[in-house]
């Protein structure tokens, strides 16, 4: 950390890591609630707590390494059986997560609340049993904290003197630690351990420096330097290797008791190591190099520094994917025109060229496809703590069950999904589980569950939030429905319909709005973001039995299926999963149904909408036109086009803020010839036009024009 | 933003709309095109020209005369597209803006710039950081964010009635481009 930029960087990066670990954290706690005795979990909540404060110590969160040194600490003691794990023990900790990921976030640690961390803090040490004194003040009134509780103080940098106080005989160790050649490139200072080292006891270091290269071969960022080091301490094993527990992987460490060192080799370090000086004379240091080289020979050196695999996935940040990606889109638009243009061109070397950038250019796609899939494991394990303490302050007995974590979906996608779930969990906790007495009259086992399901089908991807609660009272949501006028009181509705009433902005059957839900905000925001996603929603719930409501989505939102059409001049793409079937209407055909827009399609009456009246375009129409059948949520509907042009697998491109409130239109694509075409939404489009329709005061020019009869300027003669 | 803002030297690309000269700082420039085919958004209002392909990006473009509430733009040789970056709700956005013809990169001084006048611009003075003099012109300096704000786009919405029209004018313009 040679200077502030770096810094950041790698405060970054540790921010990166350490979410990550909270996440992980948060899920351990979870099930170490509902599996007590796992000593694996407990070691695991350990291990996650202990890493969040040495990195955090080591990149300057320093209160915030000292807060979790005390969680830590009551971990040590649930570790060593000294303390039992409690729904407290593990509320605190929650909530104690919660505050470091306040202190570690880009605000600064002034965004955590410090009365509640010292609240959290307060109990957490009456829990543990450990006195209430500051870490600052030495650790000897930790009770019965171990050795190595102790020394992980000291990486929180509290920095008190361990020899004097664990109460063990002082032994001494011989320590050889030779940092690999990349040590310094992230950011450690192996000085700092060292350091960490003399404050554990006595310390005689003795720096080897036989691999420094002449002047003009060394590499600044290099380390070439290797310590022998002879500690006496009381600390145990553990303690020491804990200095070294976040470079292990990079250097090669042994620790051992001084008695069991090689005789000769230990005389030597031990000689060499008595004087304590760092600039010892080369020869001396040659010798202690070369036996301690026979040792590590013989021992085989605890690890090795220069292992091949530590990088087998990368971790890269988003946005330069989304820039990868938004590079193959126009790779595939212009391989697309190189195509056109050596099919033009008749010049065989040409086409052979362009065939062979055309299948490159699919595989690249295919693979940068991929590379944005990601499971959808950690969207779903965050829920376990929404349920949980849901669960708790709704008094309510509750467990999330998931499937399919694994699933991968688009990450843009999985982005979008966090709310939605929330929402229809929320609405599941609260409306759809019973009260736990209610549960026992009907006969229900006393935990409800829930459960988060995704498996891939298709192009699109199903993401299932059940529930075996009281299901939905379809009566009262038609009766409400009836109330707030959405519904004629004599209309009859399919189940389908009925429930598709419970997406309606504001619609709420809550007799009452509790703090969970009920304002009837939610379940339009599911709607809304799945809407965005051009996905669709599914309900089905059985009164008595539950609820489940499905999410179809597509796999990406970066590449769709779509056929390419033509009105006039102007080219659209719909989305080929809304296609059901393709028609010619000839001018016949319109005589004959009398000026209704409605075609007849093998026996049943589909309305048409014809996009050349609906987007004003004003070209002569063609003798035979095409209906292209589509199926949306309200049914199915005509779109009237000239020519049907083929299919096309296009990437979207958005259309961008200005047009953000263009509904009919959900992106645009860009043609092989450079042209660039809308892709419509037939959702939308559809339900646009039947608002029109019904409000009956937008006027479009009359469907006069005849074919060959130009623009025309006819009276509106038909309300649409 | 006005014209007090202004402290020190800046470099404007200056363009024409109709007879009027004016000038947008260069540093919100991105490139300058010739007029290519735009695709004409349906059920937008009629300053919203469409979109257009520059190099695999879709970029909206707006008739700025219209903008300025000059008549529409007609199609020349000279036509060009300045494509702009623009601060839109706080978030950079490409933005192709329509020009009649695309004169030239000036250096103004502050002292070259004096505050708009309140009366005896056809323009909303709210759109014009300053005037800039030079030789016997006067320079208008667009505060192009602001003409592209959101609250003015935001007319965008529900505004349909025009769309046809619009697309008559893109279409002449397409043939004049090919």
């Amino acid at each position: 950390m040679s200077n502030e930029v770096n810094a950041d960087i790698f405060k970054q990066s540790f921010r990166e890591e350490a979410r990550e670990i909270l996440v992980d954290l948060e899920s351990a706690l979870l099930e170490l609630n509902d599996n007590r005795g796992d000593q694996e979990l407990v070691g695991r909540v350990f291990r996650g707590l202990h890493t969040i404060k040495g990195s955090g110590a080591m990149f300057g969160f320093e209160s915030m390494a000292a807060f979790t040194h005390n969680l830590e600490t009551a971990f040590d003691e649930v570790r060593n059986g000294r303390l039992q794990i409690g729904s407290e023990l593990i509320d605190l900790t929650l909530s104690a997560l919660d505050q470091i990921r306040a202190m570690i976030e880009e605000t600064g640690e002034t965004a955590a609340d410090p009365a509640a961390c010292a609240e959290i803090l307060a109990k957490v040490r009456s829990l543990a049993g450990i006195a209430e004194r500051p870490p600052e003040k030495g650790k000897s009134a930790a009770g019965g904290s171990s050795a190595e509780t102790a020394s992980q103080a000291t990486a929180s940098g509290s920095g008190s003197g361990m020899n004097s106080e664990a109460g063990g005989p002082v032994r001494e160790w011989t320590i050889h630690f030779a940092p690999g050649p990349d040590f310094m490139l992230n950011g450690t200072n192996p000085l700092l351990l060292l350091r960490e080292l003399r404050q554990m006891g006595g310390l005689a270091v003795r720096a080897s420096m036989a691999a420094i290269p002449p002047l003009a071969e060394l590499d600044p960022e290099r380390c070439y330097i290797s310590w022998e080091m002879m500690l006496a301490t009381a600390a145990g094993l553990d303690a020491i290797r804990d200095v070294f527990i976040f470079v292990e992987d990079s250097c090669e460490l042994t620790i051992e008791p001084a008695s069991m060192l090689a005789g000769e080799a230990a005389a030597q370090v031990a000689a060499a190591a008595r004087p304590a000086a760092d600039g010892a004379p080369p020869t001396e240091a040659e010798l202690t190099a070369q036996a301690l080289d026979d040792k590590r020979a013989a021992s085989g050196g605890r690890r090795n520094y220069d292992k091949p695999d530590n990088a087998s996935s990368l971790r890269v940040p988003a946005t330069k994917l989304d820039q990868f990606v938004d590079l193959v889109g126009e790779l595939v638009t212009v391989q697309a025109r190189l195509s056109e243009l050596a099919a033009r061109s008749e010049d065989p070397e040409i086409a052979s060229v362009s065939e062979e950038i055309e299948r490159l250019t699919s595989s690249l796609r295919e693979n940068s496809m991929t590379i944005r899939m990601m499971p959808i494991r950690s969207t779903f394990e965050k829920f376990r703590r929404l349920v949980h303490d849901l669960a708790r302050d709704l008094g309510k007995n509750v467990e999330l069950t998931i499937e399919g974590a694994e699933t991968e979906l688009d990450k843009t996608v999985i982005d979008q999904l966090g709310d939605p779930l929330m929402h229809l969990i929320r609405n599941s906790m609260d409306h759809g589980i019973e009260a736990p007495d209610k549960r026992d009259a009907r006969g229900k086992q006393a935990t409800a569950s829930i459960h988060l399901s995704a498996r891939h089908s298709g192009a699109s991807v199903l993401i299932g939030v059940s529930d075996d609660g009281g299901g939905i009272d379809a009566e009262a949501v038609r009766g409400k429905a009836v109330e707030r006028g959405l519904v004629a009181a004599d209309a009859q509705l399919t189940e389908a319909e009925t429930f598709a009433l419970l997406f309606e902005p504001g619609f709420s059957t809550a007799k009452q709005v509790t703090d969970v839900s009920g304002r009837g905000v939610g379940m339009d925001v599911v709607r809304q973001r799945v809407d965005s996603l051009r996905g669709t929603i599914e309900v089905v719930s059985k009164p008595g039995e539950g609820t489940s409501v499905t999410l179809r989505l597509p796999l990406t939102l970066a590449i769709i299926d779509g056929l390419l059409v033509s009105v006039g001049e102007a080219f659209f793409v719909l989305p080929l999963a809304n296609i059901l079937e393709c028609m010619e209407l000839t001018g016949e055909d319109i005589e004959r149904a009398n000026g209704k827009q409605v075609a007849n399609v093998r026996g049943a009456i589909v309305p048409y909408i014809c996009l050349r009246q609906y987007f004003s375009i004003h070209t002569a129409r063609p003798e035979i036109e095409q209906i292209m059948v589509v199926e949306t949520e309200g049914g199915r509907y005509g779109f009237v086009l000239d020519q049907v042009l083929g299919d096309c697998q296009t990437v979207i491109k958005n259309l961008g803020r200005v047009y953000r409130y263009v509904q009919v239109v959900s992106g645009a694509t860009i043609l092989g010839n450079g042209m660039v075409a809308l892709i419509l939404d037939p959702e939308r489009l559809a339900a646009d036009a039947v608002r029109s329709a019904s409000r009956g005061t937008r006027t479009l020019p009359g469907t006069a024009a005849r074919p060959g009869g130009g623009r025309s300027d006819a009276a509106p003669q038909r309300a649409f | 933003m006005s014209v007090s803002e202004i402290t020190e030297t800046r470099q404007y690309l200056t363009f024409k709309l109709g007879n009027e000269i004016f000038a947008t700082e260069v540093a919100k420039v991105r490139e300058v095109l010739d007029l290519t085919t735009i695709t004409q958004i349906p059920r937008t209002p009629e300053f919203m020209a469409g979109v257009i392909n520059l190099r695999g990006s879709v970029v909206p473009v707006v008739d700025l005369r219209l903008c300025l509430e000059m008549s529409r733009t007609e199609s020349t040789r000279n036509t060009c597209i300045v494509v702009v970056e623009v601060l839109l709700d706080n978030e950079s956005t490409i933005i192709g803006a329509l020009a009649d013809s695309v004169e030239e990169v000036i250096d103004l001084e502050p002292d070259q710039i004096q505050p708009a006048p309140r009366i005896g611009t056809q323009i909303r003075t709210d759109f014009i950081k300053g005037m800039g003099k030079r030789d016997t012109q006067f320079i208008m300096i667009l505060d192009i964010d602001r003409v592209f704000s959101a609250e003015e786009l935001a007319v965008a919405r529900g505004q349909g009635q025009d769309a046809g029209k619009q697309l008559e004018t893109v279409k002449q313009l397409a043939e004049v481009a090919a």
